[in-house]
């Protein structure tokens, strides 16, 4: 069984205009409910090898808050929306209308918050595609927690992972009001279905 | 106490890495959740490993890959041994196989961590080794490394300073 997926130059043109009309979307949602302009930026569409990809926002150590969502349907995958702890604090500042500063730990409110970004992320990204392509898809509730980046993303792999020795990773992202937000969209689709569905040309 | 991880070779998922105090000084597997991390040391020839496991078993139909378990035990030994290390001397200790919060949120039904830790453990037996030390299971995600010159055995948990294993 193969163990490497590689999609051909017209398959990776066919996922990156489904991608950037997804983000597009996630754009419009995401200035709407900030009330102010926030851009996705950085799109990368990369295959990379199962031993690299606990870094792939950095140190895999590196404390992050999570927002996860499942993608079900005919392209099953694993979405994430990743910050550095300290930016996951300061957004729920944002989120919350507080002071700078004010929140220290997320408690169940400030999770509440970040669930619902991730879920706005996670939600228009899935349905831009599946409008665009014609799949079904589904995305499962946001779960919301904090540990090491390596942690996270491992766990999503678990599935991939099972018969695939690389990844394909979509990752972007994100500018607020001119400033640059350290956080990171993470989506993994499952290498097989992905596959599946370029290869039948659905996917445009 | 271990703070630097400066000079270490970082083992990621699904490698088995081996080496000398005289070729690194350390070997550091960061970020292990469900993972589990296995080191081998031989003190005498200062030669170690460590495996960075990311499932417990193949699927039907799946290749061999050191990220299952039941591969990258059996893989380690050899290379540990392939480095001058003598299998009556060498040291075990394991670490990971947390079952992390996020494994909540993901549905995560297969307990991965778990399995994980209980097919390391099965694999070690297998070639009769025992760990003398280990630090699994918990809900938070864990950093393993192992030095290279005396052996020494770390554990970095979420949240918290090096502790020796």
């Amino acid at each position: 069984m193969s163990t490497t997926f590689t999609l051909t130059p017209a398959e990776q043109v066919r996922l990156a205009a489904l991608v950037d009309a997804a983000l597009t979307h996630v754009t419009a949602a995401l200035t709407e409910m900030f009330g102010a302009d926030v851009a996705v930026t950085a799109v990368h569409i990369r295959t990379v090898p199962l031993s690299e990809a606990g870094g792939l926002i950095g140190s895999p150590d590196l404390e992050v808050a999570a927002v996860y969502l499942g993608a079900a349907g005919e392209l099953p995958g694993h979405l994430l929306l990743l910050m550095p702890l300290d930016a996951a604090l300061a957004l729920c500042d944002v989120l919350l209308e507080q002071p700078p500063g004010t929140t220290t730990a997320l408690g169940e409110m400030e999770a509440s918050a970040l669930g619902e970004v991730g879920n706005i992320v996670g939600s228009f990204f899935l349905s831009s595609l599946a409008d665009r392509s014609g799949l079904r898809m589904q995305v499962t509730p946001p779960g919301v927690f904090c540990d090491m980046a390596g942690a996270v993303i491992s766990l999503a792999l678990v599935e991939v992972a099972m018969y695939a020795d690389e990844v394909i990773v979509i990752d972007a992202g994100f500018i607020h009001q001119g400033r640059h937000l350290p956080a990171w969209f993470l989506a993994f689709p499952e290498p097989s279905h992905l596959a599946t569905v370029l290869a039948r040309g659905g996917a445009v | 106490m271990i703070t630097s991880t400066a000079q270490a070779m970082t083992v990621g998922l699904g490698e088995v890495k081996a080496a000398t105090s005289a070729s690194a000084e350390a070997l550091l597997a960061l970020g292990l959740g469900s993972c589990v991390g296995v080191v081998l040391f031989d003190p005498l020839a200062r030669a170690g490993g460590m495996a960075h496991v990311v499932l417990p078993e193949p699927p039907e139909g799946a290749a061999a890959s050191p990220k299952f378990a039941s591969h990258a035990v059996p893989l380690l030994l050899e290379r540990v041994l392939a480095l001058g290390a003598d299998r009556g001397r060498l040291v075990c200790k394991i670490a990971g196989g947390a079952q992390v919060l996020a494994a909540v949120a993901m549905r995560d039904s297969f307990r991965i961590g778990e399995r994980n830790v209980a097919a390391v453990q099965a694999a070690l037996r297998r070639l009769g080794i025992v760990p003398c030390a280990a630090d699994c299971g918990g809900s938070t995600g864990r950093s393993l490394r192992l030095s290279l010159s005396d052996g020494r055995v770390a554990v970095k948990r979420l949240g918290e300073d090096w502790r020796e294993l």
